[in-house]
């Protein structure tokens, strides 16, 4: 799944630059649906990737589902552990949340996953977790709700 | 097989017949509220005959009916995330309409879904939620064996603000030890 995300953000002809929020890092957006636009509604297929300048792609963040009226999305995090940081994390569902005016942003992640420290490091709260409910390399493991709010973001930048 | 039959409800597939009494169902925002649905903008015969009679992989949708009412209400199935089987997690829904509500037909639906999904499919865990302050439906889950693992938080909106999701899960130990008792005499608990 990561080196398939990575070939995807790799092909340029599918991949346009959107601009950088940190100079450490370089953004890239893909709209794998054809009809995407800039609302919640449409949301679903959108793709950030966040790479370092100089070592490839640090993790990508794609809408799988979007509710309109709820102004939530639910994200899919693909990412490679030993280039993935909390300022990529950070920078990815930032942008999402940004373009797209989210309320809510959500990720399900397998308990144990790297990511996990991570995203809970960029303001997501560990918001349920159901025991067994997953079936990863040949055992069962809890499968956790990652949960960010806009006001949370808010009342941390005071 | 004609569908899953208990004492007082039937789950079967939903037909074309269904359209007319789906979209009474659908439009009402006082039960789609209530049981944690979408709220719809007004929708055409053609929009709901096209979601009745449409398959999707992820997603299973079927008729609650009684003896009287070929329709009371909607039942479904969720498979957890692609690829949809392979963590034996799926999804429970059920939603009864405002005139048949407060008989029993709603928990009765959801236990011979439930005892189906353990008992045939080999399902591992159910999982669902409710809106938290939503009491009925906390009694409900509740009943049936549920665990309350976390609330989801301003999840939904309606009415102008934003509401938290209570989740819970449930394992088929526990299922069959609060409903055992209140399923068909057909069913057992598996081994």
């Amino acid at each position: 799944m990561n080196a398939h995300a990575i070939e995807l953000l790799d092909e340029p002809e599918r991949t346009r630059a959107i601009g950088s929020f940190d100079p450490q890092l370089r953004f890239a957006l893909d709209a794998l649906h054809a009809n995407w636009s800039e609302t919640v509604a449409d949301a679903t297929g959108a793709c950030v990737g966040c790479r370092h300048s100089d070592a490839g792609v640090g993790v990508v963040a794609k809408v799988v589902a979007g509710a309109p009226q709820h102004r939530k999305l639910e994200l899919l995090l693909l990412g490679a552990p030993e280039r993935t940081t909390v300022a990529c994390v950070r920078a990815s569902v930032g942008w999402i949340a940004r373009a797209f005016d989210a309320n809510r942003l959500v990720c399900e992640l397998a308990e144990g996953d790297f990511l996990e420290p991570l995203v809970a490091s960029c303001g997501f709260v560990r918001e349920a977790i159901y025991d067994e409910a997953l079936f990863v390399d040949g055992r069962r493991r809890a499968l956790v709700v990652y949960g960010w709010l806009r006001s949370d973001a808010v009342r941390a930048s005071g | 097989m004609d569908g899953l039959a208990g004492a007082n409800v039937t789950i079967r597939g939903l037909e074309e017949h269904d359209v007319d009494a789906l979209m009474q169902l659908v439009h009402d925002d006082e039960v789609a509220k209530q049981y944690y649905g979408e709220l719809e903008l007004p929708r055409s015969r053609d929009d709901i005959r096209a979601r009745v009679l449409g398959r999707e992989a992820a997603f299973s949708r079927f008729a609650i009916a009684t003896s009287d009412h070929p329709l009371i209400g909607v039942c479904g199935v969720a498979w957890l995330a692609p690829p949809y089987r392979r963590h034996h997690t799926c999804r429970v829904s059920v939603m009864i309409g405002r005139a048949h509500q407060h008989h029993g037909y709603g928990y009765e639906a959801r236990i011979l879904l439930c005892d189906r999904l353990f008992a045939q499919f080999n399902v591992h865990r159910i999982i669902g939620g409710y809106l938290s302050d939503n009491t009925a439906s906390a009694r409900q889950a509740e009943r049936t064996g549920a665990l309350v693992c976390g609330t989801l938080r301003q999840e939904h909106f309606y009415d102008g603000r934003f509401h938290d999701i209570t989740a819970w899960c449930l394992t088929p130990e526990r299922f069959y030890a609060a409903c055992g008792n209140d399923l068909p005499a057909r069913s057992a608990a598996p081994a």
